[in-house]
């Protein structure tokens, strides 16, 4: 029963994908599938990441989808250090090098398809797209990327706790109460959504403590999918937090 | 209500924030929500100051461990003056008047669980906002802590394997998973003990999760992923004992290796110097399909027990003894009544082969022998019962018990050796002629069939007895099935082998044998009457020593026997041997000419005598009579082979070899065996 419903709402393995990715290490069937999800799943902040880097819509997507078949296609998984234990750094990591190739072959197509291949070992005056990449005052990219890496997270997780209210019959108090979700500010009135809802004040107040509770697991549940052991689930949130911070100024 | 500010940092929420919530904000209040079920860590334990007005009786010191599974604090009962661990469950699990009902239910029963290796649940409850448990409190370190300051020798970590699986035995039997073992679940008090944390808790959780229709899909995080069994991961509500017992190999391997055994691991042998027999108890608590998992906890504690009590090196242990547990009884019941039959045996073979030296008949003697050896066979059924016995009681120790040797002597290789015996008996009995080729074949085949089978019934059992078990998926009698199967069908084909050898030979022998049967005495047979017949042919026994015909001798006729040589010049010496003739009565009558130890070379004068003694039995009636033929001197240069010569008189020749000597003198001849048939 509760299988069935499963596989209508998330792909077969709902646990810890990345951690069944470096478990295969990319030889497993089941490994290719956890990782082809966690790609899916992750396609938005490619994308912007792409965007960001002064490309057209479409080409983007195009290069988006080219990267992530690439990624899938070559055993790629193989290539992830087990110590990093985090699939958005290596997925950024992952990107970058795909970035970087591309940039030198369009390079090398522009200068007609000659040498100059030795750029990673070159000097000062190289241009290389490779230096770019490594360039400290990238880092801005990168903190895009892990924006909207943290908001895709977010998504997932907010959209997983609606889904559960909706099934529930409670999609309008999903509706009515996700507010909270940011805090007990001012203008958040408790007893209006009582009101609305034709529930007591405390009641009100249970359901709200659920629906953060609810929200938190989901949250631990999308990073959980992404990261090896259990400890460094809450890193990497403070991680994504720290990172919405710092987007936002 | 605000539409792009976020109430909480007073920022504008972005355009693209899922839900248009601040995201920032909402994964923040996210992690401060205390997880119920795992996933963040100690985010928010609640305080001392918090919980103690709640614990009224108790004062609480300080924390102690927080994880997925609720916070932890160390506790002391002023009443009772003990110290004790406090753990509180989820604060929102509390206002589910469903889960407190299940925490109810199942408190009870893990209050009950008592056992030196497990955590003891002294109290359980709700207090305010929390359902605590209130347990024995364990002064020292978890496993994790303990893997840290160190890897484990092999031998330590069996030590603890055979704690935790005796404590995981304990609960299994009384019906609880524990679902979450792993190193920080397992705690080593200050003398070194093993007490298991947290049994059940991860169920109880996890039902509340599943429970909630809208978290089953994600409720199925519990614990750690690496430690849990792949049947747990996908499948999360339908687990047995086995996935604990895969938590415990990952636990077992990570003590070992000081790694996970993530991917393609390598046994741990291979990263370790070890018994490379721990590797296979490894691999197989390992193992993806729980099927092909050790069964049960205790299967595991005796595995590793076995190990730890024949330390590596010893291949072939003497039974290692336990103080106070001393050797199986049945054992040596057994031993015994195999010595018994060994005796017996022994004895019967030595009165038939050697009965004229105790002044007995051919008959009493021979019957006297048998009768000894069977007393000898019947004392073999009680010794290999008594050995079963003493064996089962043996594998129950787990190898503690003394007797393993004598044991299997009893149950395997006398009652081989028997059959042995019995089996080379009736194929030089039955099998035509002096083919002492035939024998050569059949008996290396026959000694090797029972060599194979002795050995790898005895490797078997010792293995089973000791409690370990091989072979995978063998679910009735794991262990069992190899040494008793092998044997057996070693044994058959032996037996069929040989039995083909024997009618390849018996057929080639049966062109002599038939002459021999078929009485063609046409001389005496004048009114087609069968005058004698050779009923059973004419036999060597044990190569050149015994010579026995047997004849159907018809009413009026009576045969004799004699020896005839030949030498190269055509010179013949006759000698006679005996003669029988019919029952009196006139009916056919069985009758048998012997020639006890014909010809054995270089046998003192007495023993050839002692040869030349003819028993002339007829019927009923029974004579001796004493050739007078001198065979003292007399040798074979090559076995005798029983060829029949009919010649026109009647008078049927068996030549016996075609190479004699007498003394010194080296003769070319043929010695016939002469029957002549003559009427009454």
């Amino acid at each position: 029963m509760h299988q069935q419903k499963s596989s209508h709402h998330a792909p077969a393995f709902f646990t810890t994908r990345w951690t069944m990715v470096m478990r295969a290490r990319g030889d497993e069937p089941e490994a290719r599938a956890a990782l082809s999800d966690l790609c899916e799943i992750y396609w938005t902040p490619v994308h912007r990441f792409l965007l960001r880097e002064g490309r057209g819509d479409d080409d983007c997507r195009e290069l988006t989808q080219e990267f992530f078949a690439q990624l899938l296609a070559k055993n790629a998984i193989s290539l992830a250090d087990p110590g990093k234990g985090r699939f958005r750094s290596y997925l950024l990591g992952a990107l970058k090098h795909f970035l970087a190739n591309d940039r030198r072959d369009a390079g090398r197509q522009k200068r007609g398809g000659d040498a100059a291949i030795e750029s990673i070992d070159a000097g000062d005056n190289d241009t290389s797209p490779v230096m770019q990449i490594a360039d400290p005052g990238e880092t801005g990219s990168d903190a895009w990327f892990d924006r909207h890496w943290a908001l895709a997270v977010m998504e997932r997780g907010l959209n997983s706790v609606r889904e559960s209210f909706e099934i529930a019959g409670k999609g309008p108090q999903f509706a009515i109460l996700k507010p909270w979700l940011m805090g007990d500010g001012e203008g958040l009135d408790q007893s209006q959504a009582a009101a609305e809802l034709g529930m007591t004040n405390g009641a009100i107040k249970v359901a709200i403590h659920r629906l953060r509770q609810k929200f938190g697991e989901a949250i631990r549940m999308e990073i959980a999918e992404t990261v090896d052991t259990e400890e460094e689930i809450a890193g990497e949130l403070r991680y994504l937090i720290e990172a919405l911070r710092a987007g936002k100024g | 209500m605000p539409s792009n500010i976020c109430p909480t940092c007073k920022s504008p929420i972005a355009a693209d924030a899922p839900g248009g919530l601040c995201p920032a904000c909402s994964l923040e209040k996210a992690s401060k929500t205390f997880p119920s079920i795992t996933g963040g860590r100690r985010s928010a334990p609640p305080t001392i100051g918090e919980i103690a007005p709640h614990f009224p009786d108790l004062e609480i010191l300080e924390l102690i461990g927080a994880g997925g599974m609720g916070a932890v604090y160390k506790a002391r009962q002023p009443q009772l003056d003990r110290t004790v661990a406090l753990k509180l469950l989820s604060s929102d699990l509390a206002s589910d008047p469903s889960f407190v009902e299940r925490f109810n239910r199942e408190a009870r029963v893990l209050g009950r669980l008592s056992h030196p290796n497990i955590v003891a649940v002294f109290d359980f409850g709700t207090a305010g906002p929390y359902c605590y448990l209130i347990m024995e409190y364990v002064d020292g370190v978890n496993l994790r802590q303990a893997m840290r300051s160190g890897c484990f020798t092999p031998s330590e970590a069996l030590a603890l394997i055979q704690e935790i699986c005796a404590a995981l035995k304990f609960a299994h039997d009384e019906g609880i998973l524990h679902r979450d073992i792993k190193p920080e679940n397992i705690l080593l008090d200050s003398k070194g003990r093993v007490k298991i944390a947290d049994f059940g808790i991860a169920k109880l959780i996890g039902e509340s999760e599943r429970n909630d229709v809208t978290l089953t899909l994600q409720g199925s995080i519990l614990g750690s992923p690496h430690y849990m069994a792949p049947e747990q991961l996908e499948k999360p509500g339908d687990v047995d004992q086995r996935a604990d017992i895969y938590s415990l190999g990952v636990v077992f391997y990570e003590m070992l290796t000081g790694e996970l055994p993530i991917g393609r691991f390598a046994a741990p042998s291979a990263k370790m110097a070890m018994d490379t027999r721990i590797d296979e108890i490894v691999m197989r608590t390992l193992e993806k399909e729980r099927e092909a998992r050790f069964q049960t906890a205790e299967e595991v504690r005796t595995s590793v027990g076995s190990i730890v009590q024949n330390p590596a090196g010893a291949k072939s242990p003497a039974p290692v003894r336990i103080e106070g547990q001393g050797t199986a009884r049945f054992s040596l019941a057994g031993a015994i009544l195999t010595g018994l039959s060994i005796v017996a045996v022994i004895a019967g073979a030595y009165i038939s082969a050697e009965y004229r030296q105790f002044g007995l008949g051919s008959d009493t003697g021979k019957l006297l022998g048998l009768l000894v050896s069977v007393i000898g066979f019947m004392d073999a059924i009680p010794g290999f019962i008594f050995g079963c016995i003493a064996l089962g009681s043996i594998r129950r120790s787990g190898g503690a018990l003394g007797g393993l040797g004598p044991s299997v002597f009893s149950v395997v290789l006398w009652p081989l050796l028997l059959l042995g015996a019995v089996g080379s008996m009736s194929l030089s009995d039955g099998q035509g002629g002096g083919s002492v080729s035939l024998k050569m074949v059949a008996l290396p085949v026959l000694g090797g069939a029972l060599a194979i089978a002795a050995f790898v019934l005895v490797r078997g059992l010792r293995r089973w007895a000791r409690g370990v078990t091989d072979g995978k998926g063998v679910k009735r009698f794991p262990g069992l099935a190899t040494p008793v199967l092998v044997p057996i069908g070693t044994m058959v084909l032996a037996v069929l082998s040989l039995n083909v050898i024997g009618q390849g030979f018996s057929g080639s022998e049966e062109g002599s044998n038939r002459d021999l049967e078929i009485p063609k005495l046409s001389v005496f047979d004048s009114e087609s009457q069968v005058a004698v017949s050779v009923s059973e042919s004419a036999m060597w026994r044990g190569g050149q020593s015994d010579l026995k015909m047997n004849f159907l001798v018809e009413s009026g006729f009576k045969a004799s026997m004699g020896m005839l040589l030949e030498d190269e010049n055509g010179i013949r010496r006759i000698y006679s041997l005996g003669e029988t003739t019919s029952d009196l009565n006139g009916s056919p009558s069985h009758a048998s000419l012997e020639i006890g130890t014909l010809l054995n070379g270089g046998v003192a004068s007495e023993s050839a005598k002692q040869a030349m003694t003819v028993v002339f039995s007829s019927g009923r009636d029974r004579r001796q009579i004493q050739s007078q033929m001198d065979l003292r001197e007399l040798r074979f240069d090559e076995s005798p082979k029983a060829v029949l010569v009919l010649d026109a008189a009647g008078t049927q020749r068996i030549p016996l070899a075609n190479r004699f000597s007498q003394g010194q003198e080296r003769i070319a001849g043929i010695l016939y065996l002469e029957v002549n048939v003559t009427s009454e």
